[in-house]
């Protein structure tokens, strides 16, 4: 038999791994409130049928319970679980009841399973711990016979979500009948009862604390919060007789209601355009025609439609252009209540008439809303339209009595006529801030500058040259008197005189300024006077011009000549003295 | 007489190229069109002129008048306000422009200007060349004047020289100033014209932003400031407000 057990085994052990084990969580609540104890069982499962053993221990690892207060715990190998038509096989089963220390949201590690090396995780538990109900819990009643209690759908919600408020007695009495029953309006709530249809609600039994009751629901109300922060349910009071039958007159019993507190929290991050609305909705927007003519009117029909809360919307933000003459739309809307809340839609036809011709954009119309199942703002959007109003041929529409008065002014006047001719420009064609009319303009008084400065450079050259032969007029007659001296050597008589002429008026000229034309005695005699020579050096100055004038005509001795050479260096050396200036 | 105008525009043209003929073959041909009563056609003639930069005080004028023809109140008071501003005391041009006023839907409680600052606006804007011209003039007159002074032997002609030379120079100077005056007065745009039939004008320059208040086609605003797409703009009774650029065109 031994052999047969060893190949069970192995069978048994491909079988095991060959399938699929999953480790299954259930928890009794996931929104547990403070305080209230909550049950997560982890069970290790084969998937599918079949039957399998399991050699050695399995391990159960425990995460972390320590936010939560441990109330009992137990593992342990479990049988069979038949749930519905489902087999489904716990191979192992870990269970653990645990109770909330604070508000918030846990997330609790998941539980493995370990057998041999192999480890089975389960998925990690997401906890949501809310706050203590305050009456909710099982109301310890005056009456522990008969009490009323108000419960609530939701006891934290965000402003513009809704909660239903059932109000309900609980009675331990056979038989009972109402009397008289007052429901205060819950004040900050917007409030809609729910009707029960004909059969009216449903008696229901209900365990509270181990007691059975009949529970019968007297009211259901929708509200909707219209403010954030603490709000209360106001307690129904309701007077009962119980036991009343054909010979008892029975007792009649006052009772007085809890009276829960809802939470409303603000939505965060709300934008500034938010409208207020929450829940999911929709939007329908047409125009009635992108194209008319002026002073025809344009209709946009805008419907919303969805679920949440409708009957809070006010109006929609739709502008006209400002040369439209606009009305309030008119609403038309259908919102059903149920314990969903309201849903339903509400439509909007806005009317414009346009008093001028022109294209005109209209829209869009934005609304933007809390979305409940994304939980995020979302915005509503039309499109934009595009209209285009035609100016209506007859100028009167515009009804103003200008235009009667022009009437009059075109007959009697008119507009002048057309110029026939002109000289046109180019815009091109200004010559100003071109560069050649700077230069037309500058250049003009630059060649004058230019001029002046050579012209005062031409002047001062011919000066200069003057200055020099002043200087050198000595010089100059001395080599021409040189020359005189060879003709006299080579007995040349009359180039001799000639050339000595030419020497003294040489000087003349270049010393002070004499032009040979304006020479004669007496001017010479005034003009070296004027200039600071000596009497006596201009007689023997002129005394020479004087013989050299009659000897070119009548010949004279070579004797008399080489005096009068002599006589002549000697004079120009003695007026090159004198003539300082 | 038409042959006579033609020679003499030939003449002036031939100093001016084939496409200035060209211009003014256009502006006769739309003078022609209007007169048989094609206004459509010598509109469009006298804004092709206009788009291509040709600018003269009638081809502005003949353009409103155009305008005013086929109902285009909007450009018709742009033209003639363009055509004023080359001169503005034609009286021809205020006569028209008065008529229009009357025919716009925004009542206009504008005071007209000085009529002093016309006249010398009317009188600096001759020709746009016109102080240009006479400013090189005059340049050249003192350069001529000066050299004769340097050239000159005599005192007396040195004397008279130098006076005309400075007396030349100091208006060339003058007449330098006008014609700067003068261009930076053509160049300037400081109002305009809405051209759409209504315009909303916005309190900033953005189209999200509230409207400020409403002016029709036809209505003249002066120009305070601008952005890229928006002019901030002053009506005649002193609302500001913020328009597009495209609601408006500049004179």
């Amino acid at each position: 038999m031994k052999w047969l057990h060893i190949i069970v085994f192995v069978v048994l052990n491909t079988c095991l791994f060959g399938q699929n084990l999953t480790v299954k969580v259930s928890a009794t609540t996931q929104n547990p409130s403070l305080n209230e104890s909550f049950k997560l069982e982890y069970k290790l499962v084969l998937d599918g049928s079949g039957s399998v053993q399991i050699n050695g221990r399995i391990g159960v690892k425990k995460p972390d319970f320590s936010k939560f207060k441990l109330v009992s715990e137990k593992a342990g190998r479990s049988g069979f679980n038949f749930g519905g038509f489902d087999m489904e096989m716990a191979l192992h089963q870990y269970t653990v009841v645990l109770q909330p220390k604070k508000e918030g949201k846990y997330i609790i590690d998941p539980v493995s399973f370990q057998i041999g090396g192999t480890e089975y995780k389960s998925q990690p538990v997401t906890i949501h711990v809310g706050a203590a109900p305050k009456g909710q819990v099982s109301a310890p009643a005056t009456n522990p016979n008969l009490f009323g209690k108000i419960q609530v759908s939701r006891s934290s919600i965000f402003k513009g979500e809704h909660i239903i408020t059932t109000a309900k007695i609980y009675s331990r009495y056979n038989r009972l009948s109402l009397n008289e029953s007052d429901f205060p309006m819950a004040d900050g709530f917007w409030n809609e009862e729910i009707k029960s249809g004909k059969e009216g609600w449903p008696v229901k039994t209900e365990n509270v604390g181990g007691v059975m009751y009949n529970v019968y629901t007297v009211k259901k109300d929708l509200l909707y919060p219209q403010k954030t922060g603490e709000l209360k349910i106001p307690p129904f009071s309701a007077t009962l007789v119980a036991d009343r039958s054909f010979f008892n007159n029975g007792t009649q019993i006052k009772i007085k209601s809890n009276s829960p507190t809802i939470k409303i929290k603000s939505i965060p991050n709300e934008p500034a355009n938010f409208s207020g609305m929450v829940g999911t909705f929709s939007m329908d927007a047409e125009i009635s025609k992108t194209e008319l003519s002026q002073d025809e009117g344009v209709d946009i029909r805008v419907k919303i439609k969805g679920k949440g809360n409708l009957q809070q919307m006010g109006d929609l933000p739709l502008t006209f252009p400002l040369d439209f003459d606009t009305y309030d739309p008119q609403k038309e809307e259908k919102i059903v209540s149920s314990t969903s809340g309201l849903s339903g839609y509400k439509t909007f036809n806005f009317l414009g008439i346009p008093r001028t011709g022109g294209e005109f954009n209209i829209g869009p119309i934005e609304l933007v809303y809390f979305n409940t199942k994304s939980k995020q703002f979302e915005t509503l959007t039309s499109d934009v339209w595009k209209i285009k109003v035609n100016k209506s041929v007859d100028n009167n529409a515009v009804g103003s009595n200008t235009v009667d008065q022009q009437k009059v002014t075109v007959l009697s006047d008119g507009i002048r006529h057309i110029r026939e001719s002109s000289v046109l420009f180019s815009k091109d064609q200004l010559i100003y801030r071109s560069w050649y009319f700077w230069l037309l303009y500058l250049g003009p008084l630059l060649l004058v500058l230019i001029f002046s400065s050579v012209n005062k450079y031409l002047k001062k050259r011919p000066n200069n040259e003057r200055i020099t032969r002043q200087k050198k007029a000595a010089k100059i007659a001395l080599s021409v008197l040189e020359e005189a001296k060879s003709n006299l050597h080579n007995n040349r008589m009359n180039d001799f005189h000639e050339s000595m002429l030419s020497g003294l008026f040489s000087y003349l000229k270049n010393k002070i300024q004499m032009e040979l034309i304006s020479m004669n005695k007496e001017t010479i005699q005034t003009s070296l006077a004027s200039k600071g020579a000596q009497e006596e050096t201009i007689l023997v100055f002129i005394s020479i011009i004087e013989k050299c004038e009659i000897s070119q005509y009548a010949p004279t001795s070579e004797l008399g000549s080489e005096e009068l050479y002599n006589s002549g260096i000697d004079t120009i050396k003695k007026l090159e003295h004198e003539l300082v200036n | 007489m038409n042959w006579l105008i033609s020679l003499l525009i030939l003449i002036f043209c031939s100093f001016n190229g084939i496409a200035s003929y060209q211009n003014q073959a256009h502006f006769i041909s739309a003078n022609q069109l209007y007169n048989a009563g094609d206004y459509d056609t010598s509109l469009l003639q006298y804004e092709n002129l206009i788009e291509k930069g040709i600018f003269s005080f009638e081809l502005y004028f003949n353009a409103g008048n155009a305008a005013y023809q086929v109902k285009k109140i909007g450009k018709s008071i742009l033209y003639f306000e363009k055509a004023k501003k080359l001169d503005p005391s034609n009286g021809d041009v205020i006569h028209n422009l008065t008529l229009l006023n009357k025919l716009i839907l925004d009542k206009n409680t504008a005071v007209n200007k000085s009529k002093a600052y016309d006249r010398i606006m009317s009188a600096l804007s001759r020709s746009p060349n016109y102080w240009s011209w006479s400013a090189i003039f005059l340049s050249v007159i003192s350069m001529v004047c000066f050299v004769l002074y340097q050239l000159s032997r005599s005192k007396r002609h040195q004397k008279i020289g130098f006076m005309l030379g400075s007396f030349s120079l100091v208006l060339s100077v003058f007449v330098l100033v006008l014609a700067v005056v003068q261009y930076n007065y053509f160049s300037t745009i400081n109002s305009g014209v809405i051209i759409k039939p209504s315009v909303t004008l916005k309190i900033a320059p953005n189209s999200d932003e509230s409207s400020a208040f409403i002016l029709h086609e036809g209505s003249k605003v002066e120009l305070k400031s601008s952005n890229e797409d928006w002019y901030e703009v002053i009506y005649s009774d002193g609302k500001i407000g913020w328009l597009n650029k495209d609601d408006i065109r500049e004179i």
